[in-house]
């Protein structure tokens, strides 16, 4: 098995089919084509989004479902053809395709969602766009916990 | 903020350099031309929005921060 060195998890093993190609990596991190999505029973509900190019890149999400279980997804026709798909078709969450929110987690300030860009992937082609949804209504900073009720768990 | 309403053709220009024309409007989309120097970056702000939140979610969390965030969103769901 193919294995990449993280920050996050040291030496990682990873199977081949387990590899997300981005195209056009993600806004600000364009080199970063590839990465690995990654459970693990101790961080549920977080999912990690583990770049394979660089070590120390590796987002936190959760499922866009989670956080807002009336998400609708709107792609923009550039978004689809990265996807493989026709311009006029209507993504449902679910199935194959998948839907994650990055999460930030200021030093200060609530933790927050970008429900306004959310990772979409298509899991059986195995690819994926970080794809904003332009005139949606969604935010870049949804917030997702308080500050008390965080800084009251430590 | 300024703001100046244009019809469709019209120009506006920023400077000696840069010229806004209003090419078409629909009834929920103004096509705009920009023609400005090369060296000025042309960025559709939510691109930019996308771009620093990324920057700040990739912030590395210490394994504290990290339990302690697991432990709240489990608790909470």
């Amino acid at each position: 098995m193919p294995q990449t060195q993280t920050v996050q998890f040291g030496l990682l093993e990873y199977p081949e089919e387990a590899v997300i190609e981005f195209p056009y990596g993600v806004p600000a991190f364009e080199s970063d084509t590839r990465f690995l999505v990654l459970h693990r029973p101790e961080a549920a509900p977080i999912i990690f989004l583990q770049s394979l190019i660089h070590a120390g890149l590796c987002f936190l999400t959760l499922p866009v479902l989670s956080i807002d279980p009336n998400y609708r997804l709107n792609l923009h026709p550039e978004y689809l053809e990265a996807l493989e798909l026709p311009p006029d078709t209507r993504l449902e969450i679910g199935g194959e395709i998948a839907c994650l929110a990055i999460l930030t987690i200021p030093p200060v300030g609530p933790l927050t969602a970008n429900l306004l860009a959310p990772v979409v992937i298509r899991t059986d082609i195995r690819r994926g766009v970080q794809a904003i949804q332009v005139d949606s209504g969604y935010s870049h900073q949804h917030p997702i916990l308080p500050e008390p009720e965080r800084s009251s768990c430590s | 903020m300024l703001v100046i309403s244009r019809r469709s053709g019209e120009s506006i220009l920023i400077g000696d350099e840069i010229e806004l024309q209003v090419m078409d409007i629909s009834s929920s989309r103004v096509k705009i031309g920009i023609a400005a120097p090369r060296h000025l970056p042309i960025l559709r702000k939510e691109i930019k929005l996308a771009a620093q939140q990324n920057q700040e979610a990739s912030r590395s969390l210490s394994e504290e921060e990290l339990k302690n965030l697991i432990r709240s969103l489990q608790t909470q769901r």
